[in-house]
């Protein structure tokens, strides 16, 4: 049982600082500085979790956060990590994924059916056709962790880009003198640590007020180094934000992790691991127990007996796997205390007592390969197991930054093989253990590191050194070995982990192997080994000696599976911060607003889609607003289009080149339709374009295509290598098409330019002042009526709109939105790319070769086109009609000939202009003839019938834009 | 609790034999080598054997069984895509993967879920039409549905997503499932392994010989085979082994990324696609979000995860479902996907005879898996194109007949 | 580019759709998106490695033949 031992200088918790907090329901108070599972541990209370798939009672293991032992829900958080989470008052705490609470979990009775739970078991049953559903509503009940709250609010965080020179990983002792040597050369450094506070684990404390008095280190205490990426670039995971890193050199000190030694019922709560122990004990003065026994396979066993026993902790026994310890003080001290050794023992089994934590272990004597001879074995009753039996190397992130490892025999761990480039590794993860060569360890990285980042000291040794050095490894470590070559006791009743998150056992995972699935990646994924929240941290070096020995292969053989993000779980609001979307609005955009404007989506910008008339319905506005145009005027805000302008002498060159169409003979002062094609001759892009002079055009491109066609124009460019420049004025400028029979009279009362049809015929272009604002005009048909395209400059945008609105208020006017406009448009049989194109049409299929110049020696899209051209196309774009009282079909409903598909149609609308409902469709050629009727396929699967109409449908000889016309 | 586990509480010792045979060496000669041991290579080594009585085949990988994408992709199997040519073949694969697990006897977790392709703009709301009303078309059950829908469908989400993109409607495609990747694999290739064929992993191709514009033998790190016919299913690593043979295509590869959370308890049922937030999702059976989002913007061959991606990800989430800000990411990954230009696959017979091809998968091979093994499977027996692949075919970019599927792939999963 | 007037239509195809797509040391079209700025740089698509940057005049003098 584990308890609040008697108060000691260093301890990180305070005691006048008591927090009161509940768990499961129950009351329980800790201190200021305690963690969730200190606080707990501390209260004596005796298992804090239940497994994920047995739900066996579960307590601290590494209480490092390198198991997923202790996971709670906490405030309605799931997922807690109780080890490294600190108490706060009022917290309600509660176990995860159980059935009827933690000590009543229904679940725990799973434990007794382990028999026949099999590694992979799910793969082997529950799989009947008829029956699956149920049986994966029932795993779905026992699956997952803890709950989401689907009320919990979106929590928005910041995000923070960092800069240094050298980035050091892990304020261990080698970090921290890595750190320092870094800075003394000059560079600016940064030093992360995922503990709470920066204590040097185990460094002088000298070296730790060093650092933190260091003007060049910056530093980043309770941060999670969660991911190497390209070139450098770190995310730092903090409490309440995400920081990028960009380091011109990285330090690896990310050191070694604890590992249990597997034995039946290592998982007991009480059996725990000495580093946690340790750390218990010095941070939060939480006992392991009274009475412990020591589990040893290295040094570390003894010296971490005799911490304990100062602190008031009686060791039972130290039980060492090996035939002989090291020959060191500590292990004199031990024995000099009066601690029983028991060499070449190993634990058999751990009995547990009347609350569910360990009471007793038994022991036996084994070999060097630890097989025990379990004929006798021997009791100690006891209240903890520690176990200090081995290390992993964290070399999860070195491995992500692209480096390479091998397994040291020697010292029974992975130890860097090669580094790329300004990537260093320094102390226990380098396989150095003894304190002194970690410091060294680390000033020599850190030198290099600095040097690589472009701080040399000149004439250092160690920087000397690291150039000989295979890129900052190093292999100067001590005589002893840290780990022991197989911590690992069989036993025939199993239950001897080897990963704690998915409650996997040694046979598990040669039962697995056995299956075929006998390379590490496979038995990853068989068996889950390492899948778990903890991504492996504490099993998977066991878990590969499992394997080495049941395929009688060394580890180095089998390598370790890869290495991805997170090192540790980060939470989605930390990597997603803020969700900044910028959205682009037109000057006019309040005007739109105060109209009463409906918004929809247009590439990034916003954009009325109509304007909402009290007392009107949507159908009955979007009527009024066609009407508007067709009888009075309208207006509509265009300012979403893309715009560009081109100059030089060779403009018309480029865009006779890019586009299918021919502008080299454009007059000054007119425009012309552009069409724009990809290299395999399919419509990517149409606009207007208008020469403003010999050397100067201003062309209009659709609104979703603007960054793209200007991107490719000026790529185009770059390439030709033509006399010309681009210029994208899309967010300098405002348009508005003012359009409608009255809309010459109105506007001509606002522009000193004359707009009468001889002097500013259709499809041209003129400059002059509208309202007093300088103006372009573009005399435009894409509605059908006489209209203008204004474009002024957008600081002038709000001023012109409202100028050309009050003009036109007192007859008729009625501004327009998007869906109007697509009516007017339909009306002239005008397609729109993307809607009535799709991804593949090219412009003999959408009727457009009236736009191509095939003739000009060249543009992009001819070649192709020629090859189409030989052949007969897919299919046709024709216009559709419906008689007036038919109901409407929608957009992509489907043009159905004798059962097969033979078209859709891409556009539909009602038009009260013309009194029937009209639209455009893709058919294949036979049905593309005017006249012939066809079937329109609607949701319920009814037919409408239709027929191939000839378009224009409205004004179809144009007679609207023509001179005796005009008003 | 099935009464076949029963048997592994009486046994001693596992009662299961290993799944897959390990092969000390290759033979000389086989009569059909199939490149790659993911999910579509040892389908069609699988059929082979079943319904072609074709036996002596060796299966050939560089790395493990399963290791590629089809252990790297989001799981998603649905058929409801834009031409009809793709319908036609989803819609069989959706057809086999129902019985698959009763053929294999093997688990796959094969779970229909429900599938909705969220529509944020009117664009969007047209293309989910044209595609309901293809699939409809061909027996396949998909509807375009209202926003309404889409919120009693799936209540937890935000509407409005962060206020970014209002959801107008969805595609909701109810055959939609999910299954366990990796068991796909196992079963194919234990299937396989008992009907004879030989799997050899660890063993990496470094050459295909020919003569006279036929395929003769292929030269791997363990020695050379002997073959007239050698079927090339390797995804993201294909433009390499089309160098071998001296084939071009219009195949590009970029990295595809994905990422999952730890677990926590099911809230969400259906797999959920966003092309504007680009985002797709669904919820294991261990109880964990897998997440996947759009390609990387360019060409790559390394599986090197970014962290662009993950922000990016993370932020779209969080518009769809706010409140899941605290539940973490656990790890972050990455495939190679082989590009075509119109988005459909580049399947059967090639100019080199002798030289099948089951490529550019893209985004979107692993819902396939069975009827590329089915219709590849015919195609090396017979030497002729399965029909039901004929819009996918080696030669329709030199005829200008692209298939129109990237209309239905803003995000294609 | 094949010319578009002479090639056949064979190579025409080749030449818009296909690509090589093994890895490999290659020149690409890259654009600085801020500034609007394009040019071409030679990147190894195996490691993501860009060896050198060239402007875009480079591409119409001819560029080093040492990409694959």
């Amino acid at each position: 049982m584990m308890y609040r031992a008697d108060a000691d200088a260093q301890e990180w918790i305070d005691r006048a600082m008591p927090l009161g907090f509940t768990f499961e329901g129950r009351e329980y108070r800790g201190y200021a500085g305690d963690t969730i599972s200190s606080a707990l541990a501390a209260a004596g209370v005796p298992y804090l979790a239940r497994s994920f798939k047995y739900h066996r009672p579960r307590s601290i293991l590494s209480f490092a956060n390198h198991d997923s032992n202790n996971l709670f829900q906490v405030d309605g958080v799931p997922n807690v990590r109780g080890d490294v989470t600190l108490l706060r008052e009022g917290m309600r705490v509660s176990a995860l994924n159980t059935f009827g609470g933690l000590a009543r979990d229904k679940a725990r009775v799973l434990d007794h059916f382990a028999r026949i739970l099999p590694v992979g078991f799910y793969y082997k049953a529950f799989h009947s056709k008829r029956l699956f559903p149920r049986w994966e509503r029932m795993f779905r009940r026992l699956t997952g962790l803890g709950e989401v709250s689907l009320d919990a609010p979106r929590q928005a965080t910041p995000k923070r880009y960092g800069f240094c020179d050298v980035l050091v990983i892990g304020g261990g002792p080698s970090g921290l003198s890595a750190a320092l040597a870094a800075a003394a050369s000059g560079a600016r450094v940064a030093l992360v640590d995922e503990s709470l506070r920066l204590s040097g684990n185990g460094a002088p404390s000298s070296l730790v007020r060093a650092v933190q008095d260091s003007a060049g280190i910056n530093l980043y205490p309770a941060t999670i180094a969660a991911g190497y990426y390209a070139d450098h670039w770190v995310a730092l995971a903090q409490q309440s934000y995400l920081t990028k890193m960009r380091a011109g050199a990285v330090v690896f000190a990310t050191g070694v992790i604890g590992q249990p030694a597997v034995f039946r019922n290592n998982d007991l709560p009480g059996v725990m691991l000495a580093s946690g122990a340790l750390r218990l004990m010095a941070r939060h003065s939480v006992a392991p127990g009274r009475r412990v026994v020591m589990l040893a396979g290295n040094l570390e066993a003894y010296s971490a007996s005799l911490e304990l026993h100062a602190r008031g902790v009686t060791i039972a026994a130290i039980v060492d796997l090996r035939a002989a310890p090291e020959s060191d003080a500590a292990v004199t001290d031990c024995a000099a205390l009066g601690i029983e050794v028991l060499r070449a023992h190993a634990p058999y089994e751990a009995l547990s007592g009347p609350d569910g934590t360990v009471a007793a272990l038994t022991v036996a004597p084994c070999d060097s390969g630890t097989q025990v001879d379990a004929s006798s074995p021997r009791r100690i009753d006891c209240d903890a197991v520690l176990m200090s039996v081995g290390w992993a190397a964290a070399t999860q992130l070195f491995l992500q930054a692209g480096g390479s490892t091998r397994f040291s025999e020697e010292l029974q761990q992975f130890v860097p093989r090669a580094a790329p480039s300004g990537i260093f590794v320094a102390g226990r993860v380098n396989g150095i253990y003894n304190l002194e060569s970690r410091l060294a360890d680390g000033r020599r990285a850190g030198v290099q590191a600095a040097a690589h980042a472009g701080f040399a000291v000149a004439g250092s040794a160690a920087a000397a050194q690291g150039t000989a050095a295979a890129h900052g490894t190093a292999t100067a470590h001590g005589s002893r070995c840290p780990s022991h070559r197989y911590p690992i006791v069989d036993h025939p009743l199993a239950k001897n982990f080897v990963d704690f998150d998915e409650d996997l056992q040694v046979k598990d995972l040669e039962n697995a192997a056995q299956e075929g699935f006998d390379s590490s990646e496979l038995l990853k994924r068989y068996s889950t080994v390492g899948m778990g929240p903890s991504q492996g941290k504490h099993s998977n070096m066991n878990a590969l000696r499992v394997l080495a020995r049941y395929r009688g292969v060394a580890v180095e053989e089998l390598g370790l599976t890869t290495s991805r993000p997170m090192y540790h779980p980060v939470p989605l609001k930390l990597l997603a911060g803020r969700s900044f979307y910028p959205e682009r609005r037109t000057p006019s955009d309040a005007q739109h607003a105060a109209l009463g404007a409906l918004w929809m989506p247009a590439g990034n910008w916003r954009r009325p889609e109509y304007y909402a008339v009290p007392g009107e319905s949507r159908a009955q506005s979007i009527d009024a607003e066609v009407r508007a145009v067709r009888s009075s005027v309208g207006l509509i805000d265009v300012g979403t289009l893309g715009k560009i302008e081109i100059y030089g002498p060779q403009a018309a060159e480029l865009l006779d080149r890019a586009y299918a169409g021919r502008y080299s003979d454009l007059k000054v002062g007119m425009t012309r339709y552009g069409l724009m094609l990809d290299e395999s001759a399919v419509i990517v892009d149409d606009g207007v374009i208008a020469r403003l002079a010999p050397e100067l055009f201003y062309f209009t491109t659709t609104t979703g295509g603007s960054a793209t066609v200007f991107r490719e124009l000026l790529r185009l460019n770059a390439l030709w290598g033509l006399d010309c420049a681009l210029v994208n004025v899309t967010g300098h400028r405002a348009a508005f098409n003012f359009a409608g029979p009255l809309s010459r009279e109105i506007l001509q009362r606002l522009t000193d330019i004359d707009l009468r049809d001889d002097a500013f015929p259709y499809l041209a272009v003129r400059s002059g002042l509208i309202a007093g604002v300088v103006a372009r005009l573009l005399r435009v048909g894409f509605v059908g009526e006489v209209g203008y395209e204004i474009h002024v400059a957008a600081g002038s945008g709000a001023e012109v709109w409202q100028a050309l609105h009050t003009a036109g208020a007192s007859r008729g006017l009625r501004p327009f939105g998007v869906e109007a406009q697509r009516v007017l448009r339909l009306e002239k049989g005008h397609f729109i790319v993307g809607q009535d194109t799709d991804g593949l049409t090219d412009p003999q299929e959408a009727n457009a070769m009236w736009a191509v110049a095939m003739k000009k020696p060249f543009f992009v899209g001819q070649r192709s086109l020629r090859i189409l051209q030989a052949r007969e196309p897919r299919q046709k774009l024709v216009g559709i009609e419906l008689a007036a009282a038919a109901p409407l079909p929608k957009e992509c409903h489907l043009v159905i000939e004798r059962g097969v598909i033979a078209g859709r149609v891409t556009s539909v609308a009602h038009s009260r202009t013309l009194n029937k409902s009209i639209g455009l469709a893709m058919l294949s050629p036979d049905l593309a003839v005017v006249g012939r009727d066809i079937q329109i396929r609607v949701e319920d699967g009814s037919m409408l019938a239709a027929r191939v109409a000839a378009a224009p449908f409205y004004d179809p000889k144009n007679l609207r834009q023509k001179p005796r016309l005009s008003a | 609790m099935p009464y076949r586990l029963l048997r592994f509480g009486v046994s001693r010792k596992h009662p299961e034999p290993r799944m897959f045979t390990r092969y000390d060496s290759l033979k000389a000669a086989y009569d059909v080598v199939i490149i790659g041991a993911g999910g579509h290579g040892l389908a069609a080594a699988y059929y082979l054997a079943r319904d072609h009585g074709i036996r002596n085949v060796a299966v050939l990988e560089k790395g493990y069984i399963g290791g590629g994408n089809t252990g790297r992709n989001t799981t998603i199997i649905r058929s409801n895509y834009l031409t009809p040519e793709g319908v036609k073949f989803y819609d069989e694969s959706v057809r086999l993967w129902q019985d698959l697990a009763a053929d294999f006897d093997l688990n796959l977790f094969y779970s229909t879920r429900g599938h909705y392709t969220l529509a944020h703009t009117d664009a969007a709301m047209r293309t989910m039409r044209w595609r309901a009303e293809v699939n409809k078309h061909y027996g396949v059950r998909s509807e375009a549905v209202d926003a309404d829908f889409v919120k009693r469908g799936i209540p937890s989400i935000d509407m409005t997503c962060g206020g970014h993109a209002p959801i107008l409607g969805a595609l909701f495609h109810a055959p939609g499932a999910i299954a366990r990747h990796d068991a796909v694999a196992w079963g194919y290739g234990r299937g396989a392994d008992r009907r004879g064929v030989e799997i050899h992993q660890q063993t990496e191709v470094t050459g295909i010989r020919l003569k006279g514009g036929r395929v003769t033998g292929v030269d791997t790190t363990r020695g050379h085979i002997a073959t007239s016919k050698v079927l090339c299913a390797v995804a993201g690593f294909t433009p390499r082994i089309l160098d071998m043979v001296e084939l071009h295509t219009p195949i590009y590869v970029h990295p595809l990324q994905a990422m999952v959370s730890e677990p926590v308890k099911p809230w969400l049922d259906p797999i959920i696609v966003s092309g504007s937030l680009h985002v797709y999702v669904s919820q294991s059976a261990r109880g964990e979000l897998v997440m996947g989002a759009s390609l990387d913007p360019y060409e790559l061959h390394a599986t090197r995860p970014t962290l662009d991606f993950v922000e990016g990800l993370a932020s779209h989430m969080l518009d769809m479902f706010p409140f899941l800000s605290e539940v973490k990411v656990n790890r972050q990954w990455a495939g190679l996907a082989d590009m075509t230009p119109d988005f459909a696959p580049i399947m059967g017979i090639t100019p080199v005879e002798g030289f099948f091809l089951d490529a550019g998968w893209g985004t979107w091979g692993f819902k396939a898996t069975p009827v590329c093994g089915k219709t590849m499977s015919h195609t090396v027996a017979t030497g002729r194109n399965h029909p039901l692949i004929e819009g996918f075919t080696f030669d329709r970019f030199a005829r200008y007949r692209l298939t129109g599927e990237k209309g239905a792939a803003s995000v294609g999963h | 580019m094949p010319d578009p007037d002479t090639c056949s239509d064979v190579d025409w195809s080749a030449y818009v759709f296909n690509r090589s797509g093994s890895p490999g040391i290659k020149y690409e079209w890259w654009c600085h998106i801020a500034s609007g700025f394009w040019f071409v740089a030679l990147r190894d698509t195996a490691r993501d490695e860009v060896l050198a940057t060239y402007p875009a005049e480079a591409v119409r003098r001819g560029l080093p033949e040492n990409a694959s």
